[in-house]
């Protein structure tokens, strides 16, 4: 168990370390001088290069890096050039929008997916099946922000249930914030979860053929006791690596889904400093991103370990 | 995930079966005849449009839908159906290329590793992680970041995205094909790992990259649209279905249906190319069709 | 009142007919052999009786359990019965075991679900269950899971949870089908001990006419879902009234006879013949994984320091248990694995300092035929290209060229030259290994190694193949490498026999005398544990 740790440990640090360097050398190669952007056309060659120094922007390639990595693990991501202020309080602030939104999709979309998939697999071959499977195949052909314009539409401007957009703040209560991040966290849950729904049925219905389900009968289990105690375990792998993969695509989601509603969060963010080219904002939020995809990854991984046992040593040991 | 693939191989298959087959596959029927319409609408835009979408009449702008404009008209006074049949282009375009990127350069890596094994397969799939951290969507955002928006770049993104998957897709059904006895009898008639894998491996996992194939063009046509709709795919005055729900968006309260119709284009046409890999999937791989 | 009686059983699945008027019935304490080929029906009978069908099947007739009608029972009341009255043993133990909970919890959820007992009770009640089966607990704790354990010893956790309520009757679908001999002798042991203990009735489904005659006191014949013959197993195996019992009898005994005079080791040394085939010291070692992150894992000698000669038109047995190595020493005889040390001789050129192209030549003499006759094709290709293939090592020739060759090998393995255009899936098993044969012989090659070649095929269709090997051996002056598990098969066709374990050839000799007096503690073991129909009906006959 513990070399399996280590391992996946030593490949996610490892992995990290790449995108870190992929990151920063693809805005390495961005034309333009992030001294004479601060300061505009009109600033005075003088004054570009004292700021250059003093941003450390004339020292070589790998020092540079050295130098922003290391801010990175004491949580230092440097300074907006536009706002002049440090990027991670820039980021903290957007964080408590972005991060509530992902994880209230992910909740959400598991709540719903994994009982619509059990049912539907208990039910195999009936209508009921048929019919909640048609729905889903609607449902994962639906784009987000799409399926959000037209929440807004019907539950905003229609309605008038919602707010259409903006973020009170938490400062403003619970509830109020909640209330404004709900119609956001639909719309990329459902989706989603079309998806999750259609694939734990598919795993279950796969380990529902394994020779061991028939131990399970055998023994005098019902079909039912069956699925529960025996299906659904091993059905959770496939599952989970699902379930790893979708927290990206959520992320990503919300970039976009915070364009809808409006919302303070990343995504808007990194939007403006996109057009304001604000190298270091985008950098920062691209690896804060790419940080926890990756994280995520390892800790689905160790939950396979500990569905699965023989995972739990580490490969394979027999050689024959 | 590879042991069962190796059953898809056991299927007693020739054209003519897999032709019958397809025929009474209505997943796969549906599906074919959705994408042919989406497809056919697309090349037809070339000649001829129900409106030119060029022409810019003010007085006409933001009908709602009727016989004359079936989808309505935007704030240009532009037909929208005519504006959608225009940007399917742009849409198919775009997943298509993405797919060809992801299946040129993921196959053989894929396919390489499997054959070759040990450090070189770890390293490449270690390489695969990397990428696979960052979702398409965010190197869309990166690659606009330094080179600015535009439809090559969505292509870049969504292409780079695509890679790794049919790596994986690739090394997985090629992995679990060459412990077979077939591979042995052909190492002991003296081939080499590269003839083997153009002679005995590729044959017999082209079936589920067809499928996948399907599975990321929609994918990849999803993708498009977000990218669009957030300003940093397809740029005016070339037009997407994604394009459109982001002009769309500012004029939802009084035109609801200019953010209808491209959005339901891209949910028919998505579906339609679902149900055409599930159907491709049923008709080809008699493992899963079994559960049925 | 029997324990359980099948009377007129009828079943079809959608419009296929499975099962005709099946009848035989088991009482306590007894053990019913029920035998047949691949398609016979018998696992599903086994299936009818557990009411464990495949959805769309239909059944009607009777099954009588105690004297109740399980065709009448709902599914609430099968569950009460299975596991409980009725337990099931499969032929799969690597697969029949759930890989994600400890042997203890699949043992004990058992005995909870129909005793009601406590998790405590249920434990300590599967403990001593596991102890019996051979798995004490304190080298094999509960919350081992399967994975951590052994073919063998999976198996005897499936047996233990069939067996943990002591059922009345015990359904055994091959059970040792997938292990070695010595240990189907254990398992087939074990069963008789607890058939003996408990007076449970035991139905055992093989389709092994040895197995069934060592422990079955009846015997019920099945062939394409019809009962061919039944009755006492010492009767019907002594006096073969019915021609498919006969024919099942003499193919499962059957030795093809040779035309000319086997080639002998000990013969082709006195006249001084050298040898076709040479391997001296043979090393195969595979890395282990690491046993900690500082400490490399210690190499597996799969195959150590291993010699061998094989001569001219010899046909060579080499037996051994899974795992024993022997597989290895063909794949590096093939070239497929690159040996650790050690020198692979053929027809004098020596593999390990010959160049490339003299290797290449010496490659087109050595050929080989597989087990599975379903996975030893590439699906996509027709019969033409599949034969052709091992071409590849000749000098380029002609299309019309390569298929005048493949229909002459065709011909040769008694197919017809129209089979060339046909795909592998268009053939029975039989016909599958004949053209894996065909495959084999069309470089002219002087030495055929075959891997377990008739391991996978019917009892009837294994004679066929092996007459065919026989027969060509006789007409082109082959010499085989014959690789097996299966004594029989192996005293039937060849000269001599190697015995090998753990990497190393324990005896060797000529065949009748290594398995008639085994000069070898583990010969001797594995000569006593394969089952013999001969010496199995005899011993039958004198308990009467």
């Amino acid at each position: 168990m513990l070399h399996f740790l280590l391992k996946k440990l030593i490949f996610t640090a490892i992995t990290l370390w790449v995108a870190s360097m992929v990151i920063f050398a693809l805005l390495e190669i961005v034309p333009g001088d992030p001294a004479q952007l601060m300061l505009g056309i009109n600033a005075s060659a003088d004054a570009v290069a004292a700021l250059r120094e003093q941003m450390g922007l004339d020292l070589p390639l790998p020092i540079r890096y050295g130098a922003w990595v290391g801010g990175l693990l004491q949580g230092d991501f440097g300074v907006s050039y536009t706002y002049s202020v440090p990027v991670s309080e820039l980021i903290g602030e957007r964080l408590w929008v972005s991060l509530p939104l992902a994880l209230l999709a992910l909740a959400l979309s598991t709540v719903i997916a994994i009982p619509v998939g059990l049912y539907s697999a208990s039910r195999r071959g009936t209508r009921t099946d048929t019919g909640i499977m048609a729905f889903t195949q609607l449902g994962i052909a639906i784009p987000n922000f799409w399926f959000a314009l037209l929440m807004v539409y019907l539950f905003a401007i229609w309605l008038q249930w919602v707010p259409a957009g903006g973020f009170p703040g938490w400062d403003q209560g619970l509830f109020k914030g909640l209330k404004s991040l709900i119609l956001p966290a639909i719309a990329l849950a459902l989706p989603q979860a079309a998806i999750l729904s259609r694939v734990t049925r598919s795993a279950l219905l796969d380990v529902m053929g394994e020779d061991y389900i028939r131990t399970a009968r055998a023994k005098g289990l019902t079909a039912r006791a069956v699925l529960w105690q025996h299906a659904l375990r091993n059905a959770l792998i496939p599952v989970l690596t699902i379930l790893g993969l979708q927290f990206a695509f959520l992320l990503a989601g919300t970039i976009i889904i915070e364009n809808v509603f409006y919302l303070p969060g990343l995504g808007r963010l990194i939007f403006q400093a996109i057009s304001q080219r604000d190298l270091i904002v985008v950098e920062s939020v691209v690896i804060l991103l790419v940080a926890t995809v990756i994280f995520i990854n390892l800790l689905v991984d160790l939950t396979y370990a500990l569905v699965d046992p023989r995972l739990r040593q580490g490969t394979g040991r027999n050689a024959s | 995930m590879s042991a069962p693939l190796i059953e898809q191989l056991d299927a007693p298959e020739t054209w003519r079966d897999v032709a019958k087959k397809a025929l009474h596959n209505r997943s796969f029927l549906t599906g074919l005849i959705i994408t042919t319409i989406i497809l056919a609408l697309a090349i037809i835009s070339f000649f001829w449009t129900p409106w030119s979408i060029t022409d810019l009449d003010i007085s006409l702008k933001l009908k709602k839908p009727s016989l004359e404009h079936w989808f309505g008209t935007d704030h240009f006074g532009r037909d929208i159906f005519s504006m959608i049949m225009v940007g399917a282009r742009n849409s198919i375009a775009v997943a298509l290329v993405a797919v060809g990127i992801g299946v040129l350069f993921g196959v053989p890596i894929g396919c390489w590793a499997a054959a070759k094994g040990g450090y070189a397969d770890e390293v490449l799939m270690r390489t695969n992680d990397v990428i696979f951290a960052f979702p398409a969507l965010l190197s869309a955002v990166m690659i606009t970041a330094i080179f600015g928006p535009g439809a090559i770049n969505a292509i870049l993104a969504i292409g780079i995205f695509n890679i790794p998957v049919f790596a994986r897709i690739s090394r997985g059904a090629a992995l679990s094909i060459w412990p077979r006895e077939f591979i042995m009898a052909a190492e002991v008639a003296g081939k080499g790992k590269i003839r083997i894998t153009v002679e005995h491996i590729l044959p017999n996992i082209i079936n589920l990259l067809l499928v996948q194939g399907t599975i990321q063009f929609s994918l990849g046509i999803l993708a498009e649209a977000g990218l669009s709709y957030v300003g940093l795919g397809t740029q005016p005055p070339m037009s997407s279905w994604g394009r459109m729900l982001n002009e769309a968006q500012t004029m939802m309260s009084f035109a609801p249906h200019m953010a209808i119709f491209p959005g339901l284009a891209i949910v028919v046409t998505v579906l339609g190319l679902n149900l055409l890999g599930d159907g491709l999937r049923d008709v080809l791989d008699p493992r899963l069709r079994r559960e049925r | 009142m029997a324990l359980l009686e099948l009377k007129k059983l009828n079943l079809t699945i959608g419009d296929t007919p499975i099962l005709n008027d099946i009848s035989f019935s088991i009482n306590a304490g007894e053990t019913l052999g029920l035998v047949g080929e691949s398609g016979s029906g018998k696992s599903i009978s086994a299936l009818a009786i557990m009411q464990l069908l495949p959805k769309g099947s239909c059944t009607s007739g009777s099954i009588l359990f105690n004297g109740e009608e399980l065709l009448d029972f709902d599914e609430h009341k099968m569950c009460d019965l299975r596991g409980d009255d009725i337990g099931m043993v499969f032929q799969e133990p690597m697969t029949a075991l759930n890989p994600v909970k400890s042997i203890g919890e699949q043992v004990s959820e058992g005995i909870r679900l129909h005793t009601g007992a406590n998790r405590a009770d249920a434990e300590a009640r599967a403990a001593k269950m596991l102890d019996r089966v051979g798995l004490p607990p304190a080298r094999f704790p509960l919350n081992r899971y399967p994975h951590e354990l052994s073919g063998g010893q999976r198996q005897r956790v499936v047996i233990a949870i069939a067996c943990a309520l002591n059922p009345k009757l015990l359904i055994a679908d091959e059970p040792t089908t997938a292990l070695d001999v010595t240990l189907q002798a254990q398992i087939l042991d074990l069963l008789n001990e607890l058939v003996a203990e408990n007076n449970m009735g035991l139905l055992l489904i093989s389709h092994d006419l040895a197995v069934v005659a060592e422990m079955a006191s009846k015997i019920v014949v099945l062939r394409n879902g019809e009962v061919k013959e039944a009755g006492e197993t010492a009767k019907v195996l002594k006096e073969q009234n019915h021609p498919y019992t006969r024919q099942l009898a003499e193919a499962s005994t059957h030795v093809p006879t040779r035309k000319t005079t086997p080639v002998t080791a000990k013969v082709a040394i006195e006249q001084g013949t050298k040898p076709l085939l040479s391997v001296k010291y043979l090393i195969r070692e595979y890395p282990t994984p690491r046993r900690s992150l500082f400490q490399k894992g210690i190499p597996f000698r799969a195959v150590d320091q291993l010699s061998l000669d094989l001569y001219p038109g010899h046909s060579l047995g080499l037996v051994g248990e899974s795992g024993c190595g022997k597989s290895t020493l063909a794949r590096a005889i093939l070239g497929l694995e690159r040996p650790n040390g050690g020198h692979i001789i053929f027809n004098e050129i020596d593999f390990a300092t010959a160049s490339d192209a003299e290797i290449k030549r010496a490659r087109r003499d050595i050929q080989v035929v597989f087990q599975d006759p379903y996975g030893s094709f590439n699906p996509r290709h027709k019969v033409a290209r599949l034969v052709a293939e091992p071409l590849h090592l000749m000098d380029a020739m002609s299309e019309n060229e390569k298929r005048d060759r493949v229909a002459k090998v065709l011909v040769e393995t008694g197919l017809t030259t129209s089979d060339m255009d046909k795909y592998a899936h268009e053939f029975s098993g039989g016909q599958r290994q004949r053209i894996a044969i065909a495959r084999a012989l069309i470089t002219e090659p002087k030495l055929i190694i075959a891997d377990e070649p008739v391991s996978a095929l019917d009892v009837s269709i294994r004679a066929q193949v092996l007459d065919l090997l026989v027969d060509l051996q006789d007409r082109l002056g082959l010499a085989y490498l014959f690789i097996s598990h299966d004594l029989s098969v192996v005293r039937a066709i060849t000269d001599d026999v190697l015995v090998m374990n753990q990497g190393k050839i324990v005896e060797r000799g000529p065949t009748a005398d290594v398995f008639d007096n085994p000069g070898n503690e583990y010969t001797r073991k594995l000569v006593n544990a394969a089952p013999d129909l001969e010496r199995a009906i005899m011993k039958r006959l004198e308990t009467i």
